[in-house]
């Protein structure tokens, strides 16, 4: 007889208790400044319904007669008075909206996870293309978790010919006549007898029906199980799904190519050339806005509107284009008004890229990330069909929003491990004893043990890192090659492209491809008219290069065509300088910063090999790639990069419950740490990194 | 310019925020006392926490216009706003059903989390959390409200009987139900659904 768990009166059986208690576990993360938000749009909402709200005759009649009556009769009496306000207050108000009582619901219930799809004969003289791809060999992997010790023999498909068949037979035909194809990356568990079972989807085609046809049909593939040390074992693998209906295709979405840091394909010329320098002085004036693209925003604004046709009031198209809520407007209005126009566009076939687009942002900005890439996509697809009618610029931005979903993914696994918890040596650090025992339950260090011995054992712990660091993310090669490739094909649709460029630069410049960055920041320069990031990319490239000399003309010409804001940032020196200095410094006058700063780089010039200040120069370049790199040169992350470069190496601790730890490696002594919190975008020094990096500063006095 | 035709044209008004602004007295408390309650009723139901937000404003906005006829002989504050949140989260899925877009989110669902030390049981956790909520979205709606009442809002037994008007024991046996059709449910999804193809 099983053990039952009582539910107010009821008793559950153990699989129903579990049940109970798995649901009561689940935590709610409400967004902090959501109730505050919420709080003072309905203040706003009563204020002014409150002022607006019209009296209705009889109300005004009722209340003129009882006027006059109070009046006449109890005017004197103070709390005849109140009473007479009060029903005054009361009497001012409109009918209210009646609230709905709870009514019958007679539609059907939502859709599973997993819909039954029905098998699609595909007409024989219809050429089809499903790829089931790479090889299994390839592809199989194992979760670090299930398999733990090095001799595993991955689980082997069977049969691939029958799994190719199987899914061509769930491809739905009308995706097929529409050209929409995609890759679903799966997640099947494999039991020991190699019996597949709970299909999970790991990233969305962003086409939810193939979505659901790989779902559907990946239970059927057959496999042998992995083998641990020779015996039968269960796992999770995980393999891509790529449904291609024909050549079309090929160009509807990015190319992808051998080397994901390849630049891409512009139109050559002498304008264009990538080695030739830039030529500052003849660099169109500041400001300059290239007319093509004011010319390409008006196509897709008149694009857009086309796809709205008559409905009202969704506020500024450029605001509906880029998904952003127009200032004072309520988020959650706005929302509702500018989607179901966009959907309403959908539903009647009057969808654009620009729409779609628009509709994608809207989505995106909600949380609905498979959904809005789904929106991209079609977008793109539209686009690939009638390609005159589509605005570049639109084409880029597609392509754009898509590299980015995807780079979120990519950055969010970038580098995150853990650490055995055998690698300590107990003995080797006695001071850290205290962190907790090295031998943990989960096999794992936490992040307070390692940020303990970082801090008070920093030599025992290269040592733990070297051998005991293990990544722990999805395989994220072909991650950021689809995310390269999307900013390629933003590129070559429209060379400009400001964040497509800047996107792909920053990631070879993360790989140390300096060459590749100058000629890809050049050509980006020429093509956005002297963009500050295309100058700044260049500056960089240069530096690192050893070009100090034209890295510091390249910065000045970036600073001239920054905003004043940003060029202070660019410039500040306050985290060079000790706490009352920093405080004394920043309160001075624009003017009378940058005659302070001359002083401060003239005495520190180390060189007068070049006429440039290489320390100045050092400085920008730090700045320049904290700015491009972390949005800001202030904050915690800001402030490290700036006082103390690039860090060596970076590993980073995923600590459970939503908590990532970043040690950044700087050779001898111990690692800076932070905390990153994956629900926002939020980097902070831990503790015990703000104290040591403030130590540093004291060790180290600014001069 | 476009744009500032399309303002005039459309009457968009831009209005600026007042944070600071008062909200009558009685409303003020329960805003207060049940926000949480009223964002976890709905966020057990639909998508994501956007959609929670959008759902929990337009629940407390009508709240607010009705404020006057709030009639506290026939429901508690709670009772009154948990009705209304009701009728919000089914509008919200119905109008997710005419455009042929029932969203079940296969994103992952980083604000609902449980208690665990790693990232793959976090991983894990998440993935079962989604198939439960999606699980629950194949249920008949009633047991979708007492599953909601209980484990999004966090209601005992006595609470779920007052809200619902029904004894205590009734409420206990429909959860039974609840949970053994939530069970079927989910494990239909993984198993069953696939292979019926």
């Amino acid at each position: 007889m099983s053990d039952t768990h009582p539910i107010g009166g009821i008793d559950l059986p153990d699989d129903l208790k579990s049940l109970d208690e798995e649901l009561s576990s689940i935590r709610y993360e409400e967004r902090a400044s959501f109730q505050p938000e919420l709080r003072a749009e309905l203040a706003r909402v009563w204020a002014e319904e409150g002022r607006r709200r019209p009296k209705s005759a009889v109300r005004q009649h009722l209340a003129a007669a009882i006027l006059a009556g109070l009046l006449l009769g109890s005017a004197a009496v103070p709390s005849a008075r109140a009473s007479f306000v009060r029903l005054l207050e009361v009497l001012s108000e409109e009918p209210a909206e009646v609230v709905v009582p709870p009514q019958p619901i007679s539609t059907p219930a939502a859709p599973v996870f997993v819909e039954e799809v029905a098998p699609v004969v595909i007409p024989a003289h219809e050429p089809m293309e499903i790829a089931f791809e790479p090889e299994p060999e390839a592809v199989m992997e194992e979760v670090p978790m299930i398999v733990r010790e090095p001799t595993v023999v991955r689980p082997q498909m069977v049969d691939r010919v029958r799994a190719e068949q199987l899914l061509q037979s769930v491809y739905p035909t009308y995706l097929q006549r529409r050209g929409v194809g995609g890759t679903v990356l799966l997640r099947l568990w494999i039991d020991e007898a190699g019996e597949p079972s709970l299909p999970n989807l790991t990233r969305s085609s962003g086409v939810s029906d193939l979505d659901r046809a790989a779902l559907a049909v990946a239970p059927s593939f057959s496999f042998l199980p992995a083998l641990q040390d020779g015996r039968r074992t269960a796992t999770w693998i995980q393999f891509p799904v790529v449904f291609a209906p024909d050549s079309v295709n090929i160009d509807r979405f990015p190319r992808t190519v051998d080397d994901p840091y390849a630049l891409p394909h512009v139109p050559v010329g002498e304008a264009w050339e990538q080695d030739t320098p830039l030529d500052l002085a003849e660099l169109p004036p500041v400001g300059a806005v290239l007319p093509e693209e004011v010319e390409q925003r008006d196509v897709a604004e008149q694009s857009l509107e086309a796809a709205l046709a008559d409905a009202a009031d969704v506020g500024p198209l450029d605001a509906v284009l880029s998904g952003t809520v127009p200032d004072g407007i309520a988020l959650s209005r706005w929302r509702e008004t500018v989607g179901g126009a966009l959907e309403a566009a959908i539903d009647e076939g009057r969808e654009t890229p620009a729409s779609l687009m628009a509709l994608g942002r809207l989505r995106l900005r909600q949380g609905l990330r498979t959904e809005a890439r789904g929106h991209f996509e079609r977008g793109l697809h539209i686009a690939v069909l009638e390609p005159d009618a589509v605005s570049p610029w639109v084409v880029a931005e597609l392509h754009y929003e898509r590299g980015t979903l995807v780079r979120d993914g990519w950055f969010s696994a970038d580098n995150v491990g853990r650490v055995r918890s055998g690698s300590f040596d107990p003995e080797a650090c006695p001071a850290a004893r205290s962190s907790g025992a090295t031998q943990t339950e989960t096999g794992y260090a936490s992040s307070e043990q390692l940020v303990a011995w970082n801090y008070l054992c920093p030599d025992e712990m290269t040592t733990v890192f070297d051998q005991g660091f293990r990544t722990i993310g999805p395989e994220i090669s072909g991650d950021l090659t689809l995310m390269m490739a999307s900013y390629r094909a933003a590129i070559e649709a429209y060379p400009g492209h400001v964040g497509a460029n800047t996107d792909l630069l920053l990631t070879l410049a993360a790989d140390h491809r300096w060459d590749g960055v100058l000629a890809g920041a050049r050509r980006f320069t020429r093509a956005s008219a002297g963009h500050p990031n295309g100058l700044l990319l260049t500056g960089l490239a240069l530096h690192r290069l050893g070009r100090t000399q034209d890295a510091a003309e390249h910065f000045e010409a970036a600073l001239e065509r920054l905003s004043p804001t940003d060029a202070d940032a660019l410039r500040d020196i306050g985290f060079l300088l000790d706490a009352s200095g920093q405080t004394w410094y920043r309160r001075l006058p624009a003017d009378a910063k940058r005659a302070w700063e001359e002083d401060y780089w003239s005495a520190r010039s180390r060189a007068l090999l070049v006429t440039a200040n290489e320390r100045e120069v050092e400085h920008l370049a730090r700045a320049a790639y904290a700015q491009l790199r972390f949005g800001t040169v202030f904050g915690d992350v800001g402030e490290v990069w700036v006082r103390f470069g690039g860090p060596d190496a970076i590993h980073i601790v995923d600590g459970g419950s939503g908590k990532l730890t970043e040690f950044w490696d700087y050779g001898s002594g111990p690692d800076i740490t932070f905390v990153r919190w994956v629900t926002s975008e939020r980097t902070d020094l831990t503790p015990e990194g703000r104290a040591y990096v403030d130590d540093l500063g004291t060790i180290f006095p600014p001069q | 310019m476009r744009t500032e035709q399309v303002v005039a044209r459309q009457g968009t008004e831009i209005r600026r925020p007042t944070p600071e602004a008062p909200l009558p007295k009685d409303f003020e408390a329960w805003y207060v006392e049940h926000q949480s309650a009223v964002y976890r009723f709905i966020r057990f139901r639909v998508e994501t926490r956007e959609v929670a937000e959008d759902v929990t404003s337009l629940v407390f906005m009508k709240a607010l216009r009705s404020f006057d006829r709030y009639d506290a002989d026939r429901a508690s504050p709670r009772t009154w706003l948990l009705r209304i949140a009701k009728n919000a989260v089914t509008d919200h899925l119905r109008s997710l059903q005419r455009r042929g877009s029932l969203h079940v989110s296969l994103d992952r669902i980083p604000d609902l989390v449980a208690d665990v030390p790693s990232h793959e049981e976090r991983v894990i956790k998440q993935e079962r959390i989604q198939r439960l909520l999606n699980g629950t979205q194949k249920l008949r709606k009633a047991d979708q409200e007492i599953l909601s009442l209980r484990y999004g809002t966090g209601l005992d037994n006595a609470e779920i009987a007052e809200h619902l008007n029904i004894s205590n024991n009734a409420v206990a046996v429909r959860l039974h139900r609840a949970l053994k059709r939530l069970k079927e449910s989910v494990m239909d999804t993984t198993m069953n659904g696939i292979e019926d193809q």
